[in-house]
């Protein structure tokens, strides 16, 4: 569970390749829905992502009346350390896991709890009307997704009897350290999408609520002028897109490692293995941008603890019975 | 600094090729709309929603003195670089952007004057579309400047209060710390808990806001407690005849208009409107195809089987459905009748194209949706969209008018009634208390508001030739009236 | 390098990396901004108040629920670590702390703590 420089510069570069893909995707999708044809203009595509950036860091980072100058300026830069550790907590390959602690389940709840504070610090501090109605949003939105993000987790960690990562994605991969592992529904090693149904759709929805992607971009969004970037711009609105890309990335490698088996496939490295369905899951969020409308804020904390809050608890109990049954 | 010069230069130049930043400050004049949405088409550039991320500002049609000041602050807001450019599109019914009228004229030298835009382009979508992205490559290459700001760099207010400090004062303000006083508290509507009330004034840029549009909210955390409106920045003094010329609808009222143009003008419309809506509720891919399908030249059968093939969609993913569902209800016979699309949503079976021949002769029946919320009308503008283009599709050379009351896209137009956007500006401070934010912005989308469109006034009282039948008969009535 | 150590440098090397690039920006466009720029924008008008207010937070009733949840979140972190071990035990006593939360849920579902407009 250890890992030498190498492997957290491969985290940097994990994430770093995710947000471009991000970008990338956003773009390729916009195309597709629009119906003005994918096909054409590749070039213009992939290099749109870094014209942006270049945009955005030739602009003047502008400043309203009286904000929050270092909360202001804290919220992008933790928002980007936050997703770092949630990514470092997965590890990328076998036995090459840079923050794949003991307790890694415990450390990205942690972590993605920590980005309600960073949303709403951008929102407010900017003292200006839309961002601070966004900022306060997105802490309703934030303790509403927090619990079934939590639960689906613990589910998961039942059949690896641990709260690491790296143990979960081997109690998919059936290979358990502590010898034959449990077997499940006469498996030994399945997908918890397979075995646990119901966890990857709320996994999904708590996902696109904590890097409030797609139906869940309540304070960011468009009936707000932008909500928490309304007042943002130049290098300072860069970070920010930044950070909440890479906090895309680093739930949908969670996301892969709890749900796809991480690293584990046929004959290719791991690594790719871990990319290729970090991006499935990454593609997945980003196109439900494109087709889902925004979801009212009220109508979306009704349905999180009536609905999702308690198929979450579903999950983990119908997880564990199946345990228990299948014990030896 | 060399290395700072040399970096800046090839940042710019990476920059120069991104979609130009384009935030619009729109004007009055009936085809502003539709102008924008096409030049929003073009891909070099992108309407951005908050000045701070623009490049270009884009003031588009004539002046209203009521927009020059906010059209000013938002400039200043703009973050730098900035360039301003002033478009004319040609005006509708009176070729390419032709002299403007001489009160109109002072108003323009007083914008060129305050705003000094970098350019002005009288034209189509095209040539603006070049004069933004020539501005826009301009400015990051580091050829251009960036316009200065206009006002003057003084603080609202100084920090003042009662004490020697400048501190204290009345209640909750303590003076105006920063330039500006705090919130006082009042009480909330529904349970009456005393804490702060907050005063926001969206002005007639907010692009959430229907364009044009001036709105003063009181807010209580994230629910609007109280609604003015302040003066309509597109009053009529001086534009009555001039904001419905080129209007097909009002056309149609003085002589005969092709149903075919009708119907397709009435779907374009319909189309523009979905797209504000879909942006508004983040669905800006969904939107721009809708855009596409508004102005696309492919036939008529096409476009409406697009246009059913996206109401599909958009009810099949219940996203849109679960965020518009029960806001807005607007119900009732005699708030809604005459209010077009908003009336049939509510279930009335009222279309004043039934009661013409040559629509009857295509076959048509009002398509009536009912619910009355903002889904319901949703529903019923992309039905009528749809139902417009088939329409379209079967016409020929019909032609509909001189009639005496057209349905326009809003609603009823007749000659001396108010437009269907000043009732429903009416019923906007009673709609919007009590909703939350985002499903206020939700009913007020809804609705279909148009400032500058109740503005206008009531309908002139006809042609020339109206104005004569008018007389005619209002001397045959009175001499028998004598008679008898 | 222990995990812990990793996660505590991913931290520290997100937060420096983006603060650096906010001040990056300034070194290539100063920033210099002007009195008329810092209005707060609201589309066109300039605001009456400051936005900051003592906001009427509708939802704090859903908050102390989420507390509730939270403490119960604490005891399902370990109690998933050992359940395989444990057996029927532990499932049935979570089952029974697990269902007075969620009476909690239902109760406050009721009382209409969950919506607010």
């Amino acid at each position: 569970m250890t890992g030498g420089l190498l492997d957290g510069l491969a985290v940097v570069l994990f994430v770093a390749g995710g947000i471009y893909a991000a970008a990338v995707l956003d773009r390729l999708f916009g195309r597709l829905v629009t119906r003005r044809g994918a096909g054409a203009d590749w070039g213009t595509l992939l290099a749109a992502p870094f014209r942006e950036a270049a945009l955005l860091l030739s602009q003047q980072r502008t400043r309203t009346e009286r904000p929050d100058f270092e909360a202001w300026a804290l919220a992008p830069a933790l928002l980007a350390g936050l997703a770092m550790v949630a990514a470092g907590s997965v590890p990328l390959s076998p036995g090459h896991g840079f923050a794949d602690s003991q307790g890694g389940i415990v450390l990205f709840g942690a972590a993605m709890a920590l980005v309600m504070v960073c949303v709403f610090l951008h929102g407010w501090s900017s003292n200006s009307v839309p961002g601070m109605v966004g900022g306060y949003r997105f802490i309703a939105q934030a303790l509403s997704f927090e619990m079934p993000l939590a639960l689906v987790l613990i589910g998961v960690a039942l059949p690896a009897e641990s709260l690491a990562f790296g143990d979960v994605i081997r109690s998919q991969a059936g290979e358990l350290a502590g010898g034959g592992g449990t077997r499940y529904l006469g498996q030994v090693g399945l997908w918890n999408l397979l075995r646990q149904p119901l966890g990857l759709p709320l996994y999904l929805v708590a996902a696109l609520g904590v890097s409030f992607q797609g139906p869940l971009r309540i304070p960011d969004g468009a009936d707000l002028a932008g909500g928490t970037r309304s007042e943002v711009s130049g290098a300072a609105l860069l970070s920010w897109r930044l950070a909440r890309a890479a906090v895309l990335v680093a739930v949908s490698a969670v996301g892969a490692a709890s749900f796809l088996g991480g690293w584990s496939g046929p004959w290719l490295p791991g690594a790719f293995w871990t990319a290729v369905k970090t991006l499935l899951l990454l593609a997945l969020m980003v196109a439900s941008g494109h087709l889902l409308a925004r979801l009212r804020l009220e109508r979306f904390v009704v349905v999180s603890w009536a609905v999702l809050i308690p198929l979450a608890l579903v999950d983990v109990f119908v997880a564990g019975i199946t345990l228990l049954v299948e014990a030896p | 600094m060399g290395l700072r010069g040399s970096a800046r230069r090839t940042l710019g130049r990476l920059a120069a090729g991104a979609p130009a930043r384009v935030f619009p400050l729109p004007g009055r004049g009936g085809g502003v709309g539709e102008a924008l949405d096409r030049l929003s088409l073009d891909p070099r550039l992108r309407l951005v929603p908050s000045p701070r991320s623009a490049n270009v500002l884009l003031a588009v049609g004539r002046p209203a003195s009521r927009l020059l000041r906010p059209a000013v602050r938002v400039h200043d807001q703009a973050s730098r670089p900035r360039a301003t450019v002033w478009w004319l599109p040609p005006e509708e019914g009176s070729g390419e952007g032709g002299d403007l009228p001489r009160e109109v004229d002072r108003l323009a030298r007083r914008l060129v004057r305050l705003l000094g835009p970098a350019e002005v382009v009288r034209g189509g979508p095209q040539e603006a579309a070049e004069a933004v992205v020539r501005l826009h490559r301009e400015l990051l290459s580091g050829a251009r400047e960036s316009e200065p700001e206009v006002l003057p760099d003084e603080e609202p207010n100084p920090w003042r209060g009662v004490g020697p400090h400048g501190q204290g004062g009345e209640g909750m303000m303590g003076g105006t710390p920063y330039g500006r006083p705090m919130a006082m508290t009042g009480a909330d509507l529904r349970d009456g808990l005393q804490l702060d009330r907050l005063p926001v004034r969206l002005g007639p840029f907010f692009p959430p806001l229907p364009p044009g549009l001036a709105l003063d909210l009181e807010l209580q955390g994230d629910l609007v407690q109280e609604v003015t409106l302040p003066p309509n920045p597109f009053d009529r003094w001086a534009f009555q005849e001039d904001g419905w010329r080129g209007d097909p609808f009002a056309a149609a009222l003085s002589e005969p208009v092709p149903v075919e143009e009708l119907e397709r003008a009435r779907a374009r419309h319909h189309l523009r409107w979905l797209a504000r809506t879909l942006r508004l509720h983040d669905l800006s891919a969904l939107a721009e195809r809708s855009l596409r399908l508004a102005f696309s030249a492919a036939p008529d059968r096409e476009r409406e089987e697009a246009v059913r093939r996206l109401e599909k969609l958009l009810r099949r993913t219940r996203a849109l459905r679960w965020a518009t569902r029960g806001l807005g209800c607007l119900e009732g016979e005699d708030e809604v009748s005459g209010l077009g699309p908003v009336a049939r949503a509510a279930g009335l079976e009222e279309d004043a194209r039934a009661d013409d021949p040559a629509y009857r002769e295509l076959g048509f029946e009002p398509v009536v949706t009912g619910g009355g919320d903002a889904w319901a009308r949703l529903l019923q503008r992309m039905r009528e969209a749809a139902l417009s283009l088939e329409l379209a599709a079967r016409a020929g050379d019909r032609t509909i008018g001189p009639v005496e009351r057209v349905e326009g896209p809003r609603g009823v137009l007749a000659p001396g009634q108010p437009p269907p956007s000043a009732r429903l500006l009416e019923r906007v401070p009673e709609l919007l208390p009590g909703l939350e934010w985002g499903d206020a912005l939700t009913v007020l989308a809804s609705l279909d508001l148009d400032p500058e469109e109740a503005g206008r006034g009531p309908l002139p009282e006809g042609s020339e030739r109206t104005r004569q039948e008018q007389g005619g008969r209002d001397e045959a009535g009175s001499t028998g009236e004598a008679a008898a | 390098m222990t995990a812990l150590a990793g996660a505590f440098t991913l931290l520290a090397g997100g937060l420096v990396a983006l603060s650096i690039l906010r001040y990056v920006g300034d070194l290539l466009t100063p920033p210099g901004t002007t009195a008329p720029q810092r209005v707060p924008f609201a589309g066109g008008r300039p605001p009456e108040v400051h936005a900051w207010n003592r906001y009427h937070v509708r939802y704090y009733s859903m908050a102390l629920l989420f507390l509730a949840f939270d403490m119960e979140m604490v005891f399902m972190y370990p109690w998933a670590v050992v359940f395989v071990q444990e057996g029927m035990k532990a499932f049935v006593e979570m089952l029974m702390f697990i269902t007075i939360l969620v009476l909690g849920i239902l109760y406050a579902w009721r009382e209409g703590a969950l919506e607010w407009a």
